[in-house]
């Protein structure tokens, strides 16, 4: 009976405040919001000329490289932490708004909010005061690797080594876990738009050719992979000639998309060396065993399980629907709130 | 570096390769034998260990980590031999159980949201502004009609009683345990009072007038002072009111005991005598005539809307 007016008049959230998609959680519903972290911000002219948000989420991506002068397409989270407070802030509260019913009493709703275990405390400060901004009564914060964990269904609370592998749009993040805590946490800044950076140079650099980063994604998803494959793909993009100025089309393959990527890759797997070599050997016997499991839009990337494989010697697993593992975990934590102490972080 | 290559699950099932019937296991080791390769060569492409790759093909769940890593390994297994992971998965009951609900289609993003001032017509801001201020006027309204006379009072009596109060060092007697309660005669009471003011000790306090009303907290023996002889040393005083019309007066003394507290007509009169300070209220003041121990005060100085509130300390000089 109680239970049943707390989930009535409850609204808490968890919140995936990603570089690249903001995921948003229910407690007691699921998964309700996937929109890019992407603001588009009018400047109205005249006498009383106001910035306005014009669009967010998926709207406003598309508009992302595409926007007359009176309109920027922002994204105000970099590397994972907040680039633009003021936008962010904005944008928190125009998801949760669409998320949460408008009844004329609905109480502020306590948040769960993940950070890269990487951050300083400015950067979750900040991130705290944003959703406290956006209308949050409460606010938790969670390091990725630990909601990446809950979120993929790995035996964090068990004495047993587990690692993950969380390859975010700004972040990558390795997190050891044992016993419901971090035995070890490593972030580097290389993620998702770091691959679309390189894709970007690379075509400038050996086709003189000038492409956006919507355009760079494109070729990512399509044919971006890690470890060589037999199977040669190719693509035919759209660009600028830098030399002539005007548009033109070209073919890239898979195998130089693989060579774009090797910069940003190879920090990824130092990442991951880095980590193992600070995991105590029990652990890392418990790795060995179990391997480590990839989560994040990253490890859609193809074949990148492979390559860690064959760098590290480990099992490498991908984790089921990893885009949404860490709002999964943040959700599961928001559900079970009372009960994991542990897992949330201080400041 | 090479070898068998991984693909895509789904990309080129083995054509009816995969029976409804076996479970997972036996349907990857049927598969592994037809792609010639050896269990040694799985482990080695997997990075597992042999025994782990056994397991897995007897389906012994109990002998690998658990049901996330198991069905990683198949899905990495099946796709070292390109087949469907999820056909397997599910031939052996390892689907993962339903993630969550579907996301919600929400309605489409809304328009122009204000960056800079939050929502809500202009004149909310002002509400709780407004509310503030109108909620203090009401508080100093209530202030001044109700609590004022009350405290106002208060604050009277005591300047009264220290402008009528003489200084409260004598020379006589300044002894250091009585000295602060005898500079604040208005306020605090003695601490061995008599029980009520005896008559006869009203002529001896009149008889020694130059005594100050010093509040007497010590104990000395009562040799020194004819005062302090006289009655445990409380000056008291004696109160001779005339009315010419009617009225009512209240008179507390020292103690805050209630000596006199009525109405009156006119041609009445009242003596009484107290302990001092004597604080009086008087109503309709113009028509009394007050003698303090015989002497005449004037009530105009303390009347402020016909009501005339004073303290008498000590007798008028």
């Amino acid at each position: 009976m109680f239970k049943f007016f707390q989930s009535y008049f409850s609204n808490d959230l968890a919140i995936d405040l990603g570089t690249a998609n903001t995921l948003i959680y229910v407690r007691g519903k699921g998964i309700v919001l996937d929109e890019p972290s992407v603001v588009a911000i009018r400047q109205d002219g005249g006498p009383n000329g106001k910035r306005v948000i014009q669009e967010v989420g998926l709207a406003a991506k598309q508009m992302l490289g595409r926007t007359p002068g009176n309109i920027t397409a922002i994204r105000p989270m970099k590397d994972g932490v907040i680039a633009d407070f003021t936008v962010t802030e904005q944008m928190l509260k125009h998801f949760i708004k669409r998320v949460l019913d408008s009844k004329l009493f609905s109480p502020s709703p306590r948040i769960i909010i993940c950070v890269p275990c990487g951050s300083t405390q400015v950067e979750r400060r900040a991130i705290r005061e944003s959703a406290l901004g956006a209308g949050a009564s409460k606010v938790y914060l969670i390091e990725e690797p630990m909601a990446a964990a809950i979120g993929a269904d790995l035996p964090i609370s068990d004495a047993t080594g587990s690692m993950v592998v969380d390859i975010g749009g700004g972040t990558t993040e390795v997190g050891v876990i044992s016993l419901g805590g971090m035995v070890y946490a490593g972030s580097v800044r290389v993620g998702g738009d770091k691959f679309d950076e390189a894709i970007i140079n690379y075509i400038r650099r050996n086709y003189g050719m000038l492409i956006g980063e919507t355009t760079a994604e494109l070729i990512k998803k399509t044919i971006g992979s890690a470890f060589p494959g037999s199977e040669v793909r190719e693509m035919e993009v759209k660009g600028r000639n830098l030399a002539e100025g005007i548009p033109r089309s070209f073919t890239v393959s898979s195998n130089e998309i693989l060579e774009a990527l090797t910069d940003p890759l190879n920090s990824i797997v130092s990442a991951v060396k880095s980590a193992l070599e600070r995991t105590p050997p029990e652990l890392g016997a418990d790795i060995a065993e179990k391997g480590m499991v990839l989560t994040g839009g990253g490890a859609l990337l193809r074949d990148l399980d492979r390559l860690l494989m064959e760098e590290t010697g480990l099992p490498v697993i991908v984790a089921e629907d990893p885009l949404t593992c860490v709002v999964r975990g943040c959700g599961m934590a928001l559900e079970q709130m009372e009960k994991l102490h542990s897992i949330f972080t201080t400041e | 570096m090479t070898g068998p290559v991984f693909e895509q699950p789904g990309v080129q099932p083995a054509p009816g390769a995969i029976d409804d019937a076996p479970s997972a296991g036996a349907q990857l080791r049927a598969l592994r034998e037809a792609a010639q390769l050896t269990l040694d060569d799985v482990a080695h492409q997997l990075k597992l260990a042999r025994r782990q790759v056994v397991a897995i093909e007897n389906d012994d769940l109990d002998a690998l980590p658990g049901p996330t890593f198991v069905r990683g390994f198949i899905r990495n297994y099946a796709r070292l031999l390109r087949v469907d992971a999820e056909a397997l998965l599910q031939a052996s009951n390892l689907v993962a159980p339903a993630a969550t609900a579907p996301i919600q289609q929400l309605a489409p993003t809304m328009g122009e949201l204000p960056l800079a001032n939050g929502g809500g017509p202009a004149w909310v801001r002002w509400l709780i502004p407004v509310a503030l201020i109108l909620v203090l006027i009401a508080g100093v309204a209530y202030y001044e009609f109700t609590v004022v006379p009350a405290s106002g009072k208060k604050a009277r009596k005591e300047t009264s009683g220290a402008v009528i109060a003489p200084p409260a060092t004598s020379p006589e007697d300044a002894p250091p345990p009585g000295s602060a309660a005898a500079t604040e005669p208005a306020s605090l009471p003695p601490v061995e009072p008599p029980p009520s003011v005896a008559p006869q000790a009203a002529p001896a306090a009149q008889a020694a007038p130059a005594t100050p009303p010093v509040t007497a907290t010590q104990a000395n023996p009562p040799s020194t002072a004819p005062a302090a002889a006289a009655g445990q040393s409380v000056a008291s005083g004696r109160l001779d009111f005339e009315f010419a019309g009617p009225s009512w007066v209240e008179v507390r003394d020292a103690r805050g005991e209630v000596l006199l507290q009525r109405e009156l007509a006119a041609g009445d009169r009242r003596t009484l005598t107290g302990m001092l300070p004597l604080t009086l209220r008087i109503g309709n003041a113009s028509v009394v005539r007050l003698q303090f121990d015989g002497n005449p005060v004037d009530l105009v100085p303390h009347t402020r809307a016909e009501i005339a509130r004073l303290t008498l300390a000590a007798p008028r000089p």
